[in-house]
Formats: C-alpha cells, structure tokens, sequence
C-alpha cells in the first residue's frame, strides 16, 4: 500500500496538529518495561514463551476489558462481573491445549477421504445415520455451552477464553461433520433423541460445575467412543473422522480435568460440591445407558449395536460390544477422576454405572 | 432337545478345548439358550469349571420351577434396599449369577435400578430364545423407519465436501420460522418427548445470510497459526517510540478481539438449530477472535514492551449491549470490523518487516470475511423486514455517537497512530502523522459507508453523526 507523494504533501500542510497528550508513551508511567526479547522455539512463538516469567494474578477486582498487563484506564468501563479468582476457571495445561488447537485444526470437507464412502447395506446405512443424527446433536450443544461462560471469565486469565473458543470450533467441525456423513451416502438425518440429559450441561450455573460435566464427564464418554469407532466405522472416511474427533476431544477433556485438579487443590472445600455436579449428570445420562430397557432414546443405543453386530441380523453381537463400551466408559471416567484428585468417586458413583465395572 | 443333540459351534469347541472347558458344561449352557459368544466371553474371562457347574445347575433349577436358596447376608441386603421378595430370584432366572446379585446390593442399587437391569438381562434371554421370524420382527427398529431423502448421495466437489452442498433436496428447505426449541438438526424427525434448549432467535430473517456457508468453509481452508505462520525470528526492534507505538495499537486489537469473542459465545446458545449454517460460521469468528488476541499479543511482546494501555471500553459496550443479533451483527460486523480493518490498514502501512505486513493481512484476510457475513445478514434482514430501517439508523447512531465520545475523551489510539504514521514524535514527523491518520480515516468512513450501502443502506451516508463528518469527503485512492 502506498500514497502518492504529492496527495501526501497537500495533506500534510493542510492539516493543523492538535494538541498531543503522548503519555501513554512516557516510560515512567508504565508499570514495567521488558528489556528482553521473545524468540519463537521448537513450537514457534508459543503462549508458553510469551508468557515466561510473566506475573499470573490469583485474583483480580478489575471488570473492565482490560488484556493482562495493560496499563489501567482510570475511567475504564466495566464490562462484566468475572469470576474475581484465577482458580475457578484456570487449568494449567490450559496454554499448550490452546496452541495445540491451534496446530491441529482440519477440515470436514477436505480431510475426510469421502471417496471411500461405499453402499452400504440398507440397515447398516440407517444405523450410521442414525449415529450420526444423534451426535451432530450433542455437538450442537457442546459448541453452544462453552460460548456462555465467555464474558464470566476474566480476562486476566484470557489464555481460558482463548481455549473455550478453540473448543466452540472444534464442536462445530464435529457437528459439521456428522451432518456431511448422513447425508453423504445416500441416507439422510434420521429420529431426533430425547436430549434430556444434554440440556443439563447448558443449565449450569458456575463454570466448574460446567467443566466437570461437560469436560470430565460427558466428552469423556464421547471420546471412549469415538476412540472404539474402529468397529463401528465400515471405511475410511469414518475411520479418519472418529481419529480427528477423538483427538479434538482429548484435549476438551485434558482441560477439564486439569481444571478439576487445580480447583481441588487450591479450593479443596469444594469437593462435595464436586459430587453434586457428577451425581447430577451421572443420573439421567445413567439412565441413557441402560436405555435398552428403557424408553429414553434408546436409538442411539441401538444403532451402535446394528453398527457393531454389522447389521440388524447380528444385534446380539452388536449388544455385547455396547455393554463393553459403556464398561470401557465408565472405567476411563474414574480414571480420569482419579487424575483429577477424586478417587473415591469410585465408590460414590450412581450404582448404575457402578454395576457397569462390578458386574 | 436332549443335550448330546445340542452341537458346540466349532470355533466355540476349541476355544473350550484350548481352555480345559468340559464340552458337556458347554452344551448345558446352549441349551438354557445361553449366546455361543456369551459362553466364549465366560471362557475367555477364566470362569472355571466348578463356578460353571454351580451356576448352570442353579439356571437348571430356575428354569424348572424350582427357588435358589438365597445367601442371608444378600437377602439382608435386599430388605434393607426395599428391593421386592422375588427380584432377586428373578435376576437370578435372568442368567445372573449370585456374585453378581451380591455386588448390585454392594453397590447400593435401589430396586428400580436393578429392576432396569434385569429387565436388560431378560430381553436378551428372550432374543437367545426367539424363533428367526420373531427375530426378525423385533429387529424392525423404529427409528429405521424414518423418512429420509434416501439414495440421494451429496458428492464432494471441487472444494471437497461442503457445507452448503449438503442443502439439497428437502435438506435445502430453510424454512423462514424455525418451530422447534429442541436439538433436532434440520431435517432430522422431530421427537415429541424433546425438551426445550431455551433459544430465542427462530426466525431466519433475524441471523441469515446467504453466504454463511460459504464463509464458514472458507475461514476453515485459511486458518493460520499464530505460533508458526508469522517470521517471528526476523522481526527485529523498531526504534523505540514507534514499538512503543505498535504495541499501544496491538493492546487496542487484544481488547477488541476479546470483547468480541465474548459477544459471539453470549449470542450462539440463542440461535436455534435450524440455522446451523450461521451457527457454525459464528463459531470460526470466536476462533478468528482467539488468534488476533494470540498474534497483536504476541507482537506487543516480541521486542520487550509488552501491552500498553487499555482503552475505556465505551464505544465496545455498544456491542456488548446489543439486544438483537441484527443490532450486535451490524454494529460489530459492519461498524467495527471496517473500524477494525483500518487499524490494520495502518498497521500494514507503516509495517517495517515482512512479519509486520503479514500479521496485519492475515487478520484484514479474517476480517474481510466477518464484513461479507454482516452486509449479507442486513440485506437480507431489510429485505424483509423493511419497517426495521429506523431501527438500524438508531442502532448505527449510537454506535457512532459513543465512538466519537471515546475518540474524543481518550486520545491513547489515536496518538499512537500519528506516531506510527508519522515515524517518529518530531514536529514534522508528528504533522505527517496527523495527515496521514486523516487520510485512513476517510478511507475507513468510505468503506464503512460503502459498506452500509451494499447492505441496502445508503442514505447513511447522509445522516452520519455529525463527529464522523469531518472525515467523510472521498480520498485519493492509494495503491
């Protein structure tokens, strides 16, 4: 970009200077000047560089949108009430998870080898329609809730918020996804679940509530499965977007538990409250699970073992791997748990899902 | 059928001879309609022949009319769970062994928990027992039966697989009124027993815009990487007014990416589904949000000064405050982004290095997009809303009134432009500054009135708050 000469000089003496202020400029109204100078690592210019040596506020009674470690406006705004205390809402992985977001973004419509996408038997094709159906559903809110703790987070600790968005287009791609396989092969979008259960996660009323729900408790469950899509996935293409999906999660799931940990260490008053939340999502979700037996949404379930069984003719097949899967579900919960400082969840779990790990 | 008629499917046979299982075990299992693969499973855990023996006789009695003695301890249990007298025999007769039994009551079943799983373990009784045809009767799931566009296969193009291909057949209808408050994707069938998800925009007028599909495929083939796509290495110090300077503009970004990812996140839980298409773009606008901060920090930083100081916030409040997606649209998409860009402008305008130049075009790049979506979103919303005209007007006024409040209160941005611009707090360099500042400001007031006209507004033009005016003759165009 560039301006010619002569526009540059007709505007130049056309134009009286106002009077300057400039103390924004002056050094000694800074709070402190840094003489050294970043240098991108292994990684690039990473968070983790950036931040080095920085200070980290515990806690701050600015509510104004001040970026940490500007200069305070004395008249500034106030935007929002945040949460006043870095420990409920931090997680310490929560830089490199931002920057690994970053690396590891894909796309639905290129990444996914849709070619490989082949006729399938009508029933197998329903049922992976049916999947599908459903998880472009729970995706649709888990790309909704994080959005809402947005403003609560102070942006003393913007490194969270740079993280819930990473996690809002992850959700969105996934939702995407699923949407582009039941209608890439010759299906279509299916029965619309119940959703009960889900609504609970958008109903939280404090953000660790929402973390141990969503992050701990429902992407866990999520990713056990995505992580044992190599017997539902019939190509590929599936195969490629239960990895991509399975990785996203992981990370959603690694801050949520880190946050777990780092709100039980310094917050350890909190753990019963902790409780609550589980048993509060452990109850519906539970009864999800034994939906064979019940009238919740059992599609879902069924699909997966139409999937599993390689058709409806092997559905008893199909409900072996299912109980297997919820059995894998349950115990990679409580090892996360047990991650996050909360072993004795073990014993406090809705004996529902409990009797998934004794029986 | 007598037992020695019962034949052991050979893989199951081997299994069992691999394992020292006595075959006749095996048969007695199949022929209380135990699954081959359920007697497998047992094998393969480590069952041994005793607890077999133990827990096939028990069956072998169920089945035959005949009661199992229950253990005192886990009839204890049982009473004091309230469970009723017989569930314990019946998850007994539901092929459950008493260990089993023992660790529900351990776990603190309530009855109508266990009750769920015996009726699990019953149903798969009765499918071991079923006859092919009534097999094949309960295997017509419902939700099979769904309507669909089937055999209509949406084919990746030259593009790949996107979004907006997915919109054919019933799956293009977007209705105007979205009816349902539930998840349901479009086009999937509505399921009565559903709850509410408690959204509030479910008209199409309010949040569409016909390239919203496009926008969202197209922000996810340039994401960039803020960590490793900018030369960071070659950056090197500007004189130090001017960094100084630099960084008092990134500061100014950071704060604005950050307010403005907060508005998007407080406004996608009210968008129903049926408008995925804009959703999902909103989505890759927060992530836009989310690098800008990374990058303009990361710049600030590089060189050793760090942010600078904050803005007011008061013209942002506009945003935040923002009661209607069409009001946060237009104001943060129209408004602000051409405010946004101009910034940028500058930024790669004065930029001394390739990385500068790149940081700066890469965002406008972002930017760019977010603009698309709010001329679109308007013209489509005045198209067919056109009573809602003053409103918009009212709206863009207090937008530009509380920016022209802001920029006269707080002269950090401004001044650090002119010494960006200018190159420098000589008087001359200073005067450069101002001119120069001038200059972008026309350019920013035409594009943004450009823009308000390609959206169906251009009589904008002549009710611009009267603050704005002194930058809205046309400039020269710049190369």
């Amino acid at each position: 970009m560039a301006i010619d000469q002569d526009m540059l000089h007709k505007l130049t003496t056309e134009e009286d200077l106002p009077e300057l202020d400039l103390s924004w400029l002056k050094p000694e109204d800074r709070a402190r000047v840094e003489a050294t100078r970043l240098r991108p690592g292994r990684k690039g210019l990473t968070l983790d560089l950036l931040e080095a040596g920085q200070e980290l506020p515990d806690a701050s009674d600015d509510y104004s949108a001040r970026p940490r470690g500007a200069e305070r406006h004395p008249a500034a705004a106030r935007h929002n009430l945040y949460y006043p205390l870095r420990h409920e809402t931090w997680s310490d992985n929560v830089r490199l998870l931002y920057e690994e977001a970053v690396q590891r973004q894909w796309s639905s419509a290129t990444d996914i080898p849709w070619h490989t996408l082949k006729p399938l038997p009508d029933d197998v094709e329903r049922a992976w329609c049916q999947f599908a159906t459903f998880l472009t559903e729970v995706e649709f809110i888990a790309g909704d809730t994080p959005g809402q703790w947005l403003e609560r987070i102070n942006p003393e600790w913007y490194e969270v918020k740079l993280f819930l968005l990473t996690q809002i287009m992850d959700e969105a791609r996934h939702l995407d996804v699923f949407r582009k396989r039941a209608l890439a092969n010759g299906g279509g979008l299916l029965m619309e679940s119940g959703g009960g259960g889900l609504r609970i996660i958008l109903e939280c009323q404090d953000f660790s509530e929402f973390s141990a729900i969503m992050h701990v408790f429902a992407e866990a469950l999520v990713q056990t499965l995505f992580r044992s899509g190599e017997a539902l996935a019939y190509n590929e293409a599936e195969k490629a977007i239960f990895r991509l999906c399975a990785q996203d999660e992981s990370r959603h799931i690694a801050f949520g538990v880190m946050h777990l940990k780092h709100l039980l260490e310094t917050q350890p008053w909190r753990r019963e409250e902790i409780h609550y939340y589980l048993d509060k999502i452990e109850g519906p979700l539970a009864l999800d699970m034994q939906s064979g037996a019940s009238a919740n949404a059992p599609l879902f379930d069924e699909a997966i073992m139409v999937l599993a069984g390689g058709g409806r003719k092997n559905i008893d097949k199909g409900f072996d791997f299912l109980m297997n899967l919820r059995r894998r579900q349950v115990l990679e919960y409580l090892h996360r748990l047990e991650v996050a400082g909360l072993p004795e969840r073990r014993y406090r779990m809705n004996p529902t899902l409990r009797a998934f790990v004794e029986t | 059928m007598s037992q020695e008629a019962i034949e052991v499917p050979a893989d199951l046979a081997q299994v069992a001879r691999e394992h020292d299982f006595p075959l006749e075990l095996v048969r007695r299992a199949l022929a209380l309609g135990f699954a081959p693969a359920a007697i497998r499973a047992q094998i393969l855990r480590g069952i041994s022949p005793q607890q077999a023996e133990e827990f096939i006789s028990q069956q072998e009695r169920l089945r035959a009319g005949q009661e199992v003695e229950v253990p005192e301890d886990i009839a204890r249990m049982a009473r004091k769970r309230r469970w009723p007298q017989d569930l314990v025999q019946r998850a007994l007769r539901a092929g459950l062994s008493m260990q089993e039994v023992r660790a529900m009551l351990e776990a603190g079943l309530r009855f109508d928990q266990a009750e769920r799983l015996v009726i699990i373990r019953e149903r798969a009784q009765q499918r071991q027992q079923e006859t092919p045809e009534q097999r094949q009767r309960r295997q017509e799931l419902a939700w099979m039966n769904v309507r669909t566009e089937w055999g209509v296969r949406v084919r990746p193009g030259k593009k790949g697989l996107t979004l907006g291909s997915l919109n054919v057949g019933s799956y293009g209808d977007i209705p105007d009124y979205w009816p349902y408050q539930t998840e349901m994707p479009r086009g999937a069938q509505h399921n009565p027993g559903a709850p509410s998800m408690g959204y509030t925009i479910y008209e199409k007028a309010e949040l569409w815009a016909d390239n919203a599909a496009d926008l969202y495929e197209e922000s996810i083939q340039r994401q960039w990487k803020p960590a490793t796509a900018i030369p960071w290495e070659e950056m090197a110090p500007l004189p130090e007014v001017q960094e100084r300077a630099l960084a008092q503009l990134c500061t100014y970004l950071c704060q604005n990416a950050l307010v403005c990812s907060d508005v998007i996140g407080k406004w996608l839980k009210e968008m129903s589904y049926g408008y995925h298409e804009v959703k999902v773009y909103m989505a890759t606008v927060g992530f836009d949000y989310a690098r800008h901060f990374d990058v303009f920090r990361k710049r600030a930083y590089l060189n050793g000064v760090g942010m600078g100081r904050q803005s007011p916030g008061y013209y942002l409040r506009v945003i935040k405050d923002a009661r209607r997606w069409t009001e946060t649209s237009t104001l943060m998409f129209i408004f602000n982004t051409s405010y946004l860009i101009h910034l940028c402008q500058i930024g790669y305008y004065t930029a001394a290095s390739e990385g500068d130049a790149l940081i700066f075009r890469l965002a406008m790049q972002d930017l760019a997009r977010q603009t698309a979506y709010g001329i679109k979103h308007l013209h489509y919303f005045l198209m067919r809303k056109p009573e809602c005209r003053e409103e918009i007007h009212s709206y863009l006024q207090r937008a530009e009134a509380l920016f022209a409040y802001e920029d006269d209160k707080d002269r950090t941005l401004p001044e650090a432009l002119m010494v960006l611009l200018g190159g420098g707090l000589g008087q001359e360099e200073l005067k450069r500054g101002y001119a120069l500042l001038n200059y972008f400001r026309r350019r920013w007031l035409r594009d943004y009135l450009a823009r308000l006209a390609a959206a169906g507004m251009p009589e904008r033009r002549d009710r611009l708050f009267p603050y704005l005016r002194q930058w809205s003759p046309v400039p020269a165009v710049a190369r």
